[in-house]
């Protein structure tokens, strides 16, 4: 009697055991595989710098995009999908208006989005994220796009309490290459784009 | 004759400065301020005063001159509107109470006929401490868009703010700050 409930019981133990392992493997392992970040907006914020007539670095800035990446860290896999609202535009003059330099410039009306898009990560031995090559849409027109990522790091935020993966991304491009003529060169065909990037676990 | 020889003195006086220095006023268009602070160990943030004003003497045959630079920090602009009421508020840039950050040197460095530092006198929250800044592309040349001369460069400044009070959220928001101003001046 006690031998067969020893039995049922260790046959409970086992199934449960599996059940649990079966569980685990089900529910985990897309975790494990990859991992999804939600950029914070307000502190995801892309600016651009450019030469003015040849003398001064200036600066312009969006104050809306939005963004994800998913990383698999295992694997050094991931993509990034960052879309930003070209209408958001903020050079600090004052409000931007459909007749303004800046609107003219990106063609608010028409291209209302500038989509970047990677689905190759580049990782370093020590699991940084040190780049990400993919394409850049702006008004209307994808080239190909490699931004640098510095100071890649993911930790717990001693204020929210989440997970967050963050690094400086950077890129430079020729705005030309877009067909963005306009101004050239009083306002320089080179342009350089600094977004600091803070996610947060989804 | 005496009394003409006088005017003619004062004239000489009152005119030989203007000869040897020139007035430059800065362009609020192309010289608005922006700063950078670390963020939680993560990332670089930037803000940005989008109202300034300011104005330079420079004499270059002489290597001297003096500036004189105003922020209004009402314009505070972080790019959110619920980040800059937060940054704007008691304990960080507390712009009901002061409203302006100043900086003024009456010391320019000069390296040949180029401006290359400008040492002064940087006043925040109240408390004014000494700052120098440099002074990057520095260039003289005629605006050929609206044909005026002006004076121009890209300035770069780092203080501590603890220096001058403002110790809220260190080190979670970095006691370093750098400042960046590109400055386009026309001569008057």
């Amino acid at each position: 009697m006690r031998t067969e409930a020893v039995r049922l019981n260790f046959q409970l133990v086992v199934r449960n055991l599996v059940c649990f392992l079966a569980t685990l493997l089900f529910f985990c392992a897309p975790i494990l595989a990859a991992e999804k970040y939600v950029f914070d907006e307000v502190h995801s914020i892309p600016q651009f710098e450019f030469n003015h007539l040849g003398v001064t670095t200036q600066t312009g800035r969006f104050d809306e995009a939005k963004g994800s990446v998913t990383i698999d860290f295992a694997r050094h896999k991931g993509s990034v999908y960052y879309e930003i609202k070209a209408a958001s535009l903020n050079m600090g003059y004052g409000t931007e208006t459909p007749d303004s330099a800046g609107y003219r410039l990106f063609n608010v009306a028409v291209f209302p989005s500038i989509i970047f898009k990677s689905d190759k990560l580049i990782f370093s031995s020590n699991n940084e994220i040190t780049a990400a090559r993919g394409a850049l849409t702006l008004l209307g027109v994808t080239r190909p796009l490699t931004v640098s990522v510095s100071n890649f790091k993911c930790a717990t935020s001693s204020v929210s309490g989440h997970k967050i993966c963050a690094g400086q991304v950077k890129a430079t491009l020729m705005r030309s290459d877009f067909g963005m003529i306009q101004y050239l060169p009083g306002i320089s065909d080179e342009i350089i784009i600094t977004v600091p990037v803070e996610a947060h676990k989804e | 004759m005496k009394k003409y020889l006088t005017l003619c003195a004062l004239s000489l006086l009152c005119s030989a400065p203007a000869f040897s220095a020139d007035t430059f006023v800065m362009d609020p268009e192309y010289t608005i301020p922006s700063f950078e602070v670390g963020h939680l160990g993560f990332t670089t943030q930037r803000g940005r005063f989008d109202k300034a004003e300011g104005k330079v003497i420079l004499d270059i045959p002489g290597k001297k001159g003096s500036v004189e630079f105003i922020v209004h920090t009402q314009s505070l602009d972080m790019g959110s509107k619920a980040w800059t009421i937060h940054v704007s508020g008691e304990g960080l840039f507390d712009v009901k109470r002061y409203p302006t950050m100043v900086f003024k040197s009456d010391n320019l460095i000069f390296e040949g006929d180029k401006v290359v530092a400008a040492e002064g006198q940087f006043t925040l929250l109240g408390i004014t401490k000494p700052l120098t800044v440099t002074v990057n592309h520095f260039n003289c040349s005629i605006n050929a868009l609206v044909n005026k001369f002006m004076c121009t460069g890209d300035i770069a400044g780092t203080i501590k703010r603890s220096d001058y009070g403002m110790v809220k959220y260190i080190p979670t928001v970095s006691d370093e700050i750098r400042i960046n101003v590109p400055v386009e001046s026309y001569r008057q």
